[in-house]
């Protein structure tokens, strides 16, 4: 089973609030996670985020799971900054997942 | 007790200090003049830190006053840039159009509404178009977008006092200015607020440069991972700028090669709340924002610039 979400439709053009991508994540996310094949995060006419929201959103799944959760997180339609913005929420996701990993 | 303070002519980058200094040593006398008659440029950074410094002596009943401003050979500029409305000076008149500012200049306007509506207004502003993606201002754009939400997020969530941006865009030297200034709790008490472990090293100069380390902030996770600051102060250096950052009486400056530079502290208590003040490149920005931002996080280590995991992009 798959679960979609459009981002635009639930943020706008453009998302800035970490407080509100961390509330949907909890809210919205989280549970389509444990019960879904694919999560799959649709970008399409969004136009511009910060490194505040998108790390919000997306980085601790990858704290928690590791690279596992590229196999269930997909992200379409991606441009321009966007993309960067979340591979570096990505990344830091993977960064303190090895971090973690290496205290224990 | 009562002071007066004369502006010099160019309250610019490099007289920024010697105002900060100035604002700092009037402490809370409870009479203050400003005389405008000798200023002949001022920029961004300026404006928001008047701004802010006045109005928080009028919600604090400390009587300031702007004299002079007819012998003001700017007055008009002042006018535009909405300094004398936001001070709450009355009584002079308008005499001139106002044009659009596009591409040109943000008027002064204070931080109370969605920070992603005012900033998509303030990029709309100096980078027209640029909204569209492959227009021509995109980089700019997203720049303006990306900085403007960073800082104003942070006055709004940390900061907790009243704030105002302006910015400008200047064709001769091809540089964009955004200025945002607050007169909240300060980046240290913020720091303070949330328990983060400051070590021996409590200065406010100490808390800033924390404040610019990856991965702190006063609000801690999850919802938030403390790298604003951190990434727009790095990425504007790679886009061929600076950034200054005052709070208290601590001072520090990012510099085009990602140095800091700390000036001596300012007088007494400093000023309430936070300044961050920052010029880039508009062509740098044009040329690829996305590409500075990238580099930016694999500078302070946020992002594994070798053996990347494979993103499934659709």
């Amino acid at each position: 089973m798959n679960h979609e979400v459009s981002i635009t439709k639930v943020f706008g053009r453009t998302a800035s609030d970490g407080n509100l991508a961390y509330g949907f994540r909890l809210k919205e996310l989280d549970r389509y996670y444990s019960m879904c094949d694919h999560i799959i995060l649709d970008f399409t006419d969004f136009r511009m985020a910060n490194s505040s929201f998108m790390n919000a959103l997306i980085a601790p799944y990858f704290q928690q799971d590791g690279k596992k959760a590229l196999d269930k997180l997909i992200f379409k339609e991606c441009r321009g900054t966007v993309k960067v913005l979340v591979e570096g929420a990505v990344s830091l996701g993977l960064i303190k997942h090895n971090e973690a990993k290496a205290h224990h | 007790m009562s002071i007066q303070i004369t502006l010099s002519n160019r309250v610019d980058s490099n007289a920024l200090l010697k105002l900060l200094n100035n604002l700092s040593e009037v402490g809370d006398a409870t009479h203050v003049k400003i005389d405008f008659k000798n200023l002949l440029k001022i920029t961004p950074a300026g404006l928001v830190l008047l701004a802010s410094w006045v109005n928080n002596r009028i919600s604090n009943s400390l009587s300031t006053k702007l004299i002079n401003l007819d012998k003001c050979h700017i007055k008009g500029y002042l006018q535009r840039m909405n300094l004398l409305s936001v001070c709450e000076v009355s009584g002079i008149e308008e005499n001139f159009q106002r044009h659009d500012p596009r591409k040109r200049f943000v008027p002064l306007r204070e931080i109370d509404c969605n920070t992603d509506e005012l900033a998509a207004e303030v990029a709309d502003l100096i980078a027209p178009g640029g909204d569209e993606y492959d227009h021509q201002n995109m980089g700019l754009w997203d720049a303006a977008q990306y900085v403007v939400t960073e800082l104003t997020n942070n006055v709004q969530q940390h900061g907790r006092g009243r704030g105002f941006i302006a910015a400008q865009t200047t064709q001769g030297d091809g540089m964009v200015r955004i200025a945002v200034c607050d007169d909240g709790i300060g980046i240290r008490q913020s720091l303070l607020d949330g328990r983060l472990d400051m070590g021996n090293t409590d200065s406010d100069t100490d808390c800033i440069l924390k404040a610019l380390s990856p991965r702190v902030s006063s609000k801690g996770q999850p919802s938030n991972e403390g790298v604003g600051l951190t990434l727009t102060s790095q990425t504007v250096s790679l886009m061929g700028g600076q950034m200054l950052i005052c709070s208290g009486n601590g001072v520090v400056i990012t510099q085009l090669n990602g140095q800091t530079e700390i000036p001596e502290d300012l007088p007494m208590e400093g000023i309430q709340g936070a300044l961050v003040t920052l010029v880039f490149k508009q062509s740098k920005a044009n040329d690829g924002f996305n590409e500075c931002l990238h580099r930016a996080k694999v500078m302070k280590d946020l992002l594994q610039n070798t053996n990347k995991p494979v993103i499934s992009f659709t």
